[in-house]
């Protein structure tokens, strides 16, 4: 039974995150061509892979990572914050942006503390920072839907994809993880884990393509 | 229904919705593209279009005032020498008028010549008989004879050159545009001009030895009259910086 559980819980904890070697290659091939988004979304995959790595290493040794995952909420927003904030030109949304990075992270840190809940999923900060995320992705889209004479970054484009993808589709699974780990089953519990992890290689993979069409001129 | 059911169903269906989404502004966007595409076509054209007929009304004007002072003024010019010589004849033998004739007769000559140069000068398709080699060796002969310039024309074939009347007036007007412009610009002392034809086109090498274009040179009046015909008569042209003085090479189809 044991046995089976791990090779269950094996793409979600060692095959999807190891993807994220696939756009970390592309950048490094292409890196000629980075300019400031290439380098902070090559940042946020370096430390999605070092936090990956903790993550697995840990649950393979029966340690409660939920430290691990408030650290790592953090950060993503603060990393995807500073990321939109080289994306954007606008001086004023580049201004929120910062208020918005600098909030969030003194609300993720109260909540932790005052709900005492270091060693459980912290559902509203992750369900908060993925709907954050995604409202400003559909913000850069509207900005350049509305111009049509913007001549749109396609690395910026294929980003903000990516992104929104995956963050939309899991903002349900981070709002409800706790519920779901209270009630659910192992099997269930697991299935829905390799959902998440095929949206976030998705994900990955997008990125990858973004890397991957990268030319001078961007 | 159990939680992770819904769950799964909600991220499905969000992930789902989200790329519907997201292929629709791309589709709509690349639409907006194409329609903004086609409509910088259109005006692109447009002004080839009023280009074109602006360089024709000004050719068939030219071509009018041509035959006007070479049929009317040249005819009459002509008859007023005829009547002086009649007078002449007449009136042999009195020193003054003889010596008065011999002047008018220089004079009507001269503006005579003149006229039949200003008006093969405006329109030179009038003559039909006089082929486009012919125009050009006239022009260039005309050009050797001031002596502070020489121009070489060299056509690498034999048998007469016969081109459309409008490619025809478009390169010699473009010959001159880049003849005139070597003098007042590029203190040259010698042009070469060569004609070669391969199949189907034309191929014309135009170089002088003067000071050549400096990179990234803004183009002047008479460059953008040179692209405007070009570019009506379908020839492409290039200018090559890294030889010496200024070389333009046109391609035309034929």
């Amino acid at each position: 039974m044991h046995l089976l559980f791990s090779i269950r819980t094996v793409y979600p904890a060692v095959i999807a995150p190891s993807v994220l070697v696939v756009p970390i290659i592309i950048a490094l091939i292409n890196r000629k061509y980075w300019s400031g988004p290439q380098k902070m979304l090559f940042g946020y995959l370096l430390f999605s892979a070092l936090f990956n790595c903790i993550a697995s290493i840990t649950a393979f040794l029966h340690i409660n990572n939920m430290p691990v995952l408030h650290l790592y909420t953090i950060l993503e927003f603060c990393l995807l914050c500073l990321l939109f904030i080289v994306i954007f030109e606008q001086k004023a949304v580049r201004k929120l942006l910062i208020y918005a990075l600098i909030s969030f992270s003194l609300f993720a840190i109260a909540y932790v503390l005052l709900t005492h809940s270091l060693f459980r999923y912290n559902t509203l900060p992750r369900f908060l920072s993925s709907i954050t995320i995604v409202g400003i992705c559909i913000y850069f889209l509207y900005l350049n839907f509305a111009n049509t004479e913007v001549n749109l970054s396609r690395f910026n484009f294929t980003t903000v994809i990516g992104l929104m993808l995956y963050f939309s589709s899991c903002s349900i699974l981070f709002g409800l993880s706790q519920t779901l780990h209270n009630k659910a089953s192992p099997g269930a519990l697991i299935f829905v884990w390799n959902l998440h992890a095929t949206i976030m290689v998705i994900m990955y993979l997008i990125f990858a393509w973004a890397f991957l069409r990268l030319k001078p001129s961007q | 229904m159990s939680i992770y059911l819904y769950i799964i169903l909600g991220m499905t269906a969000t992930f789902l919705l989200c790329l519907a989404t997201i292929l629709f502004y791309i589709k709509y966007r690349k639409n907006i593209l194409k329609k903004q595409y086609e409509l910088k076509t259109a005006e692109v054209q447009y002004q080839k279009n009023l280009l074109k007929a602006t360089i024709n009304s000004q050719e068939s004007e030219r071509k009018r005032i041509g035959m006007d002072l070479h049929d009317e003024v040249g005819a009459n010019l002509s008859y007023l020498r005829l009547l002086i010589e009649n007078f002449t004849e007449k009136n042999e033998g009195i020193g003054s008028v003889n010596q008065f004739n011999e002047q008018c007769r220089a004079i009507i000559d001269n503006i005579i010549t003149n006229t039949r140069n200003i008006s093969h000068n405006l329109s030179p398709l009038l003559n039909k008989s006089y082929g486009f080699q012919d125009m050009i060796y006239d022009y260039c002969d005309g050009i050797n004879s001031s002596g502070k310039i020489a121009v070489q024309v060299n056509f690498d074939q034999d048998k007469t050159v016969k081109f459309a009347d409008t490619v025809t007036l478009a390169i010699y007007r473009v010959i001159t545009e880049l003849i005139n412009n070597t003098i007042k610009h590029a203190g040259a002392k010698q042009i070469t001009l060569c004609f070669s034809f391969g199949d189907g086109f034309c191929t014309i090498d135009y170089h002088d030895d003067g000071t050549g274009m400096t990179p990234g040179h803004k183009k002047g009046m008479g460059l953008q009259n040179i692209e405007s015909r070009l570019g009506m008569i379908g020839a492409s042209y290039h200018i090559a910086d890294n030889i010496a003085g200024f070389n333009l090479s046109v391609t035309l189809p034929v």
